[in-house]
């Protein structure tokens, strides 16, 4: 075939040279040629080689079959003349019929050949030169045969003046002019394959700029070819959609159904830019040829996309573009992942308030579902313990509730229900799965708790903080200006001489008891002759000893203390991840112990401990107000007594007498054994085990209580438990911490519920008539305890320390998730 | 007389039939009036009836006006012809519209125009006759550019409104004493043709015929009125230009012969000569060499025969001799190629033009054109054997600049040496004079003033030293023909017998000599050919047939 060419080549070379010499040689122009007879209009001129196939019949398709490769290529060998004669173009499809024949003209031309065509093919010359189908000097009026002759080799109509590099073809075929635009395309494959789709139709398609062979590898042999024996393999379109192809690879349709590009992009000669209007609409067209269109696309999301709604989801919207997930159905690991797929994707427009706005959907409800324990837990990251979207919601025909085909309509919600629950009551059902606590017309009572727990919030946090700012502030000035006051005696501010005293807490371990510092002892006796009291005038000498212990707390108080510490933090611990599972510390936390589950066990255990511990208190104070012997009698007394954790109204005075102490009108309350402040926090916990722990075990066992509370009073439930919750953990954190713990005087621990015990003098500093009533009533040495060992008081500062430092961690986690999440 | 009966005598038998009295007396006048021009003999028609056709006796198609040419003067002329609603007809004989106008430069001078009144510049009839006489040595006939600044004040106005687009600066051209040029959007005279052309043929529903070629007037003619009208022509219709023949097409015969009738008249606006070897040749006989040999800027079909049919019929030829030949053409490429804006923007200003077998300067490279030109012609010789001489000039900031160089350095028609030895080796140059005279030459410069040749020299011009050095040969190329009919101001082609118009008879535009005298200024080819269009075109509308 090489040899054959070379040959041809040197010989058509030869053959044009004689003739060009040779006006006698100048071939007829014969109207009534046949398609490839050479000899009719050529006569006598061997124009073709020796040996070469008779050509007579023959078209330019069938030329080109051998003369593929550049050595015997037809390109400009022929005027082009032969280019349409042998493609079945007469001489009189142009000429006429008359004789002579009529010359032709651009006019005739364009009857084939697009103009705009043209002109875009050569658009690409005008950056380099001028697109000569578009002239800078004539614009579109040249005629076609001023460049392109057809009886003789053309030329550039241009190169009269400029020395442009255009190739004119002659003929037209596969010069490389065009070869720049559709390499061997126009030259090979379409000639054959002539269907409009894969040359005109296709050059205006989005791979129109490819050559057939960038997808289909070329043929070998054209005969085989064309009995069908040799069918050009496709190339991957990865070649160039190399991304694609990457995610495609582990998509569900090509891992399960070992599908390929082509099955879903069926028209890939005509396929046009994608148009984005009509994307989402196409895209369900596309998927429903195999996915059933009455369960697909006729209700919910793809029936409103056919119908015209861009906003609303179309099939690759969930199970993305090119790598729709494969999931196992029945793994629980699967079932989860689709959990939070699914999800996710409906999260991305429901969430969107512009989506949910212009389409009337509920604007929050993705918001109010993450208020849920559903929301909360599959937030938090353990979508296999949860409910997602599309466990109720049908992803495929999503209704509205109000259709009874819709499985949230309210005949059919116990069913939704039981794919997980069971044993319930069927108003179990009346769960809002999307509450709305701003929605007092729909959730009445709902609307009303939140508000109740907001208020409560604000109310006990409105009043402690105040009182522990006020009393930071009094306590620390107190502090700050006797350490820079000269204590020479002059002092007389009253408030200096009467607070001193306090300043002689043995706190701390290494504190030398204050009393030792002659300075403040002389203060403290100062005070002892200002104080105006029934102070009895012979103490025992035992109490003047410096730093005589007395029993404050049981070692079953201790215990106690301890265990609620442990308990109260186990809970925090445990349920405030999932209160803010937004938040990137919850997650961490929930994982210290052991995920969802963990946290869960841990969560009940602790609030079994705690409610335990609530019992035996009623128990203590039922043995307390009617103690063995006594029974009834008296027990009003001892319930507002001074050993009572009942407040009374002393604590009114003293509330009062506080505040006045803050503004220094007046001198601070001499307390009893329980300041108010101590009474509240163990009200509080009273309150807190009825609030919490009764939300609790609903939330629990929500089947259960549906027997006898609806369903919507779980949301109740989880309102007021995640509320007050917030309230007891901050409250504790930062008043009780303050209140006992960081108080200036006491700062950084008061060790004593952990000791059980502390001096005479801070008895007598702190709760002045508790001292007061054991001295009188001479109780001294049944209170009288032994200096704590350095391993208890080790033990209670390491621990105590770390709870305070711990709590206050834990408000610091909670108010960040308050207020930046 | 008796001596116009002797010529009669030698016509005679050179002549089967003269037909008439008057048709002899032309004969005899024209031969005078070629003769005058510097043409040889060779015009004389073989023909017994040569000189005009009669009236056949049924026309092919009648019209008001014919308008021969495409240009601006054809276009000028046939838009105010058919917008004073006449019928009208253009005819080409090239097969796209257009003329040498498409491939101009787009420059139009137009005095006391509003741009100028804008950009307060102040311009007058005479500031602007006075520019074109300096440039004109003189010769050219004041009556016609006093017609072309006062009637082209408006031109602006006038092309926008059919279509043109204009910069909207004045530029302030060589020759010029102010600003005074437009200069068109896309730089081209195309700017205008194709807007005026669209707005014609679409917006006026004007024809415009292309491929119909005039092969002579038919012209009234008895005795009883020896002055006899321009009736229509005689053109040969689908004219099938050879773009490869080498004498300005002047043997093809292509085509249909039709006669048209102009009722009113004849508009040639034709224009020059400058791809016509045999016409040129007359006037410069070192231009008279085919055309692929004497290369032009112009387009092919700038060939004479209309001029020669006007001459025929009696027109006076004026200033055919001087011919415009543009000395910054490379022999490298065709036309003004990109070789001609280096050539004027750095070879000629910043080198020295040197006769490769001498290695020496030969002429002031910054002297007119047409005696660079001239000097040129002398050292290239024997256009088969050329010894082109070439430019030398370093790589100086002002050379470095020229806008073309690279386009220049691609197509190889400025060629890069480091030394001027490889240059003389290159070019077979005698080394020793020709480095002394690059010696002499930077010596001068130094000096600033040019003993040799007297090129000025200004503060931009350094001495040549700086390798690389850039090299261009040059040859210089019919430009722009300065001859052509005389006409008056109404536009009226003049007969040489009766020194009064030819009745029927019009001309514009480069067919037209005298306005330019011997050099034309640049930008003033457009407002001659856009005024006296139109001047014609109102002058025949007016005519009563």
């Amino acid at each position: 075939m090489y040899m054959f060419g070379l040959v041809f080549f040197a010989q058509c070379f030869l053959c044009t040279s004689v003739r060009a010499e040779d006006p006698a040689n100048e071939p007829q122009r014969l109207m009534t040629a046949v398609s490839g007879d050479c000899a009719a209009c050529h006569g006598s001129v061997q124009m073709l080689p020796a040996g070469h196939l008779d050509t007579k019949g023959l078209t330019l398709d069938e030329c080109r079959m051998c003369h593929q490769d550049e050595e015997v290529s037809l390109t400009r060998k022929l005027p082009l003349s032969h280019a349409h004669q042998l493609s079945g173009i007469a001489c009189k499809d142009c000429h006429g019929d008359q004789d002579p024949p009529k010359p032709v003209e651009k006019a005739q031309c364009v009857t084939c050949h697009d103009q705009q065509e043209l002109i875009r093919r050569t658009e690409y010359l005008r950056k380099i030169e001028a697109n000569p189908h578009d002239s800078p000097h004539y614009g579109t009026d040249l005629d076609c045969n001023m460049c392109h002759y057809e009886h003789a080799k053309s030329e550039l109509f241009c190169a009269q003046c400029h020395d442009f590099d255009f190739v004119v073809n002659s003929p037209i075929l596969g010069s490389e002019m065009k070869a720049k635009i559709t390499p061997e395309m126009n030259s090979r494959c379409e000639m054959c394959h002539s269907d409009l789709q894969y040359n005109s139709h296709f050059l205006d398609a989005s791979h129109g700029i490819l050559d057939c062979t960038t997808c289909h590898n070329g043929i070998d042999d054209i005969v085989q070819h064309m009995k069908k024996q040799d069918t050009p393999e496709l190339n991957s379109c990865a070649l160039c959609h190399e991304e694609i192809d990457e995610q495609f690879r582990q998509d569900a349709h090509f891992v399960k159904e070992n599908m390929t590009c082509q099955d879903c992009h069926t028209n890939v000669h005509t396929a046009m830019k994608q148009d984005m209007e009509t994307f989402k609409h196409d895209v369900v067209e596309t998927c429903t040829q195999c996915h059933d269109k009455g369960t697909y696309a006729y209700l919910g999301h793809g029936g409103s996309v056919l119908v015209g709604n861009n906003d609303s989801a179309t099939c690759t919207d969930c199970h993305t573009l090119h790598r729709t997930p494969l999931y196992g159905s029945e793994d629980k690991e699967d079932i989860a992942a689709i959990r939070v797929m699914q999800t996710r994707m409906c999260r991305t427009c429901h969430d969107d308030p512009e989506v949910t706005g212009r389409n009337g959907l509920a604007l929050a409800a993705v918001a109010d579902f993450d208020r849920t324990y559903h929301g909360k837990v599959l937030g938090i990251g353990f979508p296999e313990q949860s409910a997602g979207c599309a466990d109720c919601h049908n992803g495929h025909s999503t209704l509205a509730a109000t259709d009874p085909r819709s499985p949230l309509h309210a005949d059919n919600r116990p069913a939704i229900c039981g794919q997980c629950h069971d044993d319930f009551h069927p108003r179990f059902a009346s769960f809002i799965a999307h509450p709305d606590y701003t929605d007092r017309e729909r959730f009445p009572l709902l609307f009303w708790t939140n508000i109740f727990m907001e208020g409560l919030l604000f109310s006990v946090f409105g009043f402690f903080w105040l009182h522990s700012i006020l009393w930071w502030r009094k306590a620390y000035w107190k502090k700050w200006k006797s350490a820079w006051t000269p204590s020479d005696g002059s002092q007389t501010d009253s408030e200096q001489v009467l607070d001193a005293p306090a300043l002689a807490n043995p706190g701390l371990i290494n504190d030398p008891p204050a009393s030792t510092d002659p300075d403040i002892l002389k203060e403290s006796q100062k005070e002892t002759v200002t104080e105006d009291r029934a102070v009895p005038e012979t103490l025992p000498s035992v109490v003047c000893k410096n730093g005589q212990y007395v029993r404050r707390f049981s070692l079953r108080d201790r215990i106690m203390h301890v265990l609620l510490i442990l308990s109260f933090f186990t809970l925090v611990m445990t349920g405030f991840p999932l209160k803010y599972h937004e938040t990137a510390w919850a997650k961490a936390m929930i994982n210290l112990f052991g995920g969802v589950r963990g946290a869960g066990v841990c969560h009940r255990t602790a609030a079994l401990i705690l409610i335990a511990m609530f019992l035996y208190i009623c128990w203590l104070s039922m043995k307390y107000l009617f103690p063995k012997g006594k029974g009834i009698k008296g027990w009003l007394g001892r319930l507002f007594g001074p050993d009572s954790l009942c407040p009374n109204l002393k604590d009114l005075d003293d509330i009062a007498g506080m505040f006045r102490w803050f503004f220094n009108r007046g001198e601070m309350p001499r307390f009893d054994r329980w300041t108010y402040w101590e009474k509240f926090d163990f009200f509080a916990v009273f309150w807190g085990m009825f609030v919490i722990g009764l939300s609790g075990l609903m939330l629990w066992f929500p089947e259960l209580f549906s027997h006898f509370l609806p369903g919507w009073f779980i949301n109740i439930a989880t309102v007021a438990h995640s509320e007050e919750a917030l309230l007891a953990a901050v409250f504790i954190f930062t008043v009780h911490f303050f209140n006992n713990h960081l108080v200036p005087n006491k700062f950084p621990l008061e060790d004593n519920i952990f000791t059980g015990r502390y001096t005479v003098e801070a008895l007598k500093e702190e709760r002045p008539l508790e001292y007061e009533r054991i001295m009188a009533e001479d109780r001294l040495e049944s209170v009288k305890a032994e200096e704590p060992g350095v391993l208890t008081r080790l033990y209670s500062s390491v621990f105590g320390i770390a709870c305070v430092l711990l709590g206050l961690s834990l408000t610091g986690l909670i108010l960040w998730a308050i207020f930046f999440y | 007389m008796k001596k116009k009966n002797k010529v009669t005598e030698s016509i005679k038998e050179s002549l089967q039939t003269p037909t008439t009295r008057r048709d002899f007396l032309k004969k005899g006048t024209a031969a005078g009036a070629i003769a005058a021009g510097g043409m040889a003999m060779t015009l004389m028609p073989k023909r017994a009836d040569a000189r005009t056709y009669q009236a056949p006796p049924k026309w092919d198609k009648e019209f008001d006006i014919i308008v021969i040419g495409s240009g601006f003067a054809g276009l000028a002329a046939g838009i105010t012809a058919k917008e004073a609603g006449q019928d009208v007809i253009i005819l080409d004989k090239m097969p796209i519209g257009g003329g040498n106008s498409i491939i101009n430069g787009g420059l139009l001078a137009s005095v006391n125009s509003k741009l100028q009144a804008k950009e307060g510049v102040k311009d007058s009839v005479d500031l602007y006759v006075n520019d074109l006489l300096k440039a004109g040595r003189g010769l050219n006939h004041v009556e016609l550019i006093k017609m072309v600044a006062t009637e082209g004040s408006d031109l602006p106005e006038w092309t926008a409104e059919r279509g043109v687009q204009w910069n909207p600066k004045l530029e302030h051209l060589g020759g010029h004493s102010v600003p005074r040029t437009l200069l068109t959007t896309n730089s081209s005279g195309s700017g205008i043709v194709k807007p005026l052309t669209d707005y014609y043929k679409t917006k006026l529903g004007g024809t415009l015929q292309n491929k119909t070629k005039v092969i002579g007037f038919v012209r009234e003619d008895n005795d009883a009125n020896p002055n006899g009208r321009v009736q229509g022509l005689v053109v040969l219709e689908n004219y099938k230009f050879d773009y490869k023949a080498t004498d300005g097409d002047r043997s093809n015969t292509s085509g249909e012969k039709k006669y048209y009738k102009a009722r009113k008249g004849v508009i040639v606006a034709s224009g020059g000569f400058s791809q016509d070897p045999f016409l040129r040749g007359a006037q410069q006989p070192s231009l008279g060499k085919p055309t692929d040999q004497i290369d032009s800027t112009n387009q092919p079909g700038a060939t004479g025969e209309m001029l020669e049919n006007m001459f025929k019929m009696g027109a006076v030829p004026v200033h055919l001799s001087w011919i415009q030949n543009g000395p910054w053409a490379s022999p490298n490429e065709k036309g003004f190629g990109v070789g001609s804006s280096y050539q004027i923007a750095a070879g000629f200003r910043f080198g020295i033009m040197i006769d490769k077998k001498t290695g020496k300067r030969f002429v002031n490279e910054l002297a007119d054109r047409k005696t660079r030109a001239d000097a040129m012609f002398k050292v290239i010789g024997d256009p088969k054997k050329p010894n082109y001489p070439f430019t030398i000039a370093d790589s100086d900031e002002g050379v470095l600049a020229a806008q073309t160089l690279e386009k220049c350095l691609q197509k190889k028609v400025v060629l890069k040496f480091d030394s001027v030895e490889a240059v003389a080796k290159h070019f077979g140059v005698p080394l020793e004079p020709f480095k002394a005279q690059i010696k002499e030459y930077n010596d001068y410069v130094r000096a600033g003033k040019d003993e040799q040749f007297g090129k000025p020299i200004d503060k931009f011009i350094k001495p040549i030293e700086k390798a690389p050095f850039y090299v261009m040969e040059g040859v210089p190329k019919p430009h722009h023909t300065m001859g052509g009919v005389m006409i008056n101001t109404k536009g009226q082609v003049i007969d040489i017998e009766t020194q009064k118009p030819i009745p029927g008879l019009y001309a514009a535009g480069e067919a037209v000599g005298g306005p330019h005298g011997a050099s034309r200024l640049g930008s003033c080819a457009i407002p001659d050919c856009l005024v006296f269009g139109r001047i014609c075109a109102k002058s025949i509308s007016q005519e009563k047939v």
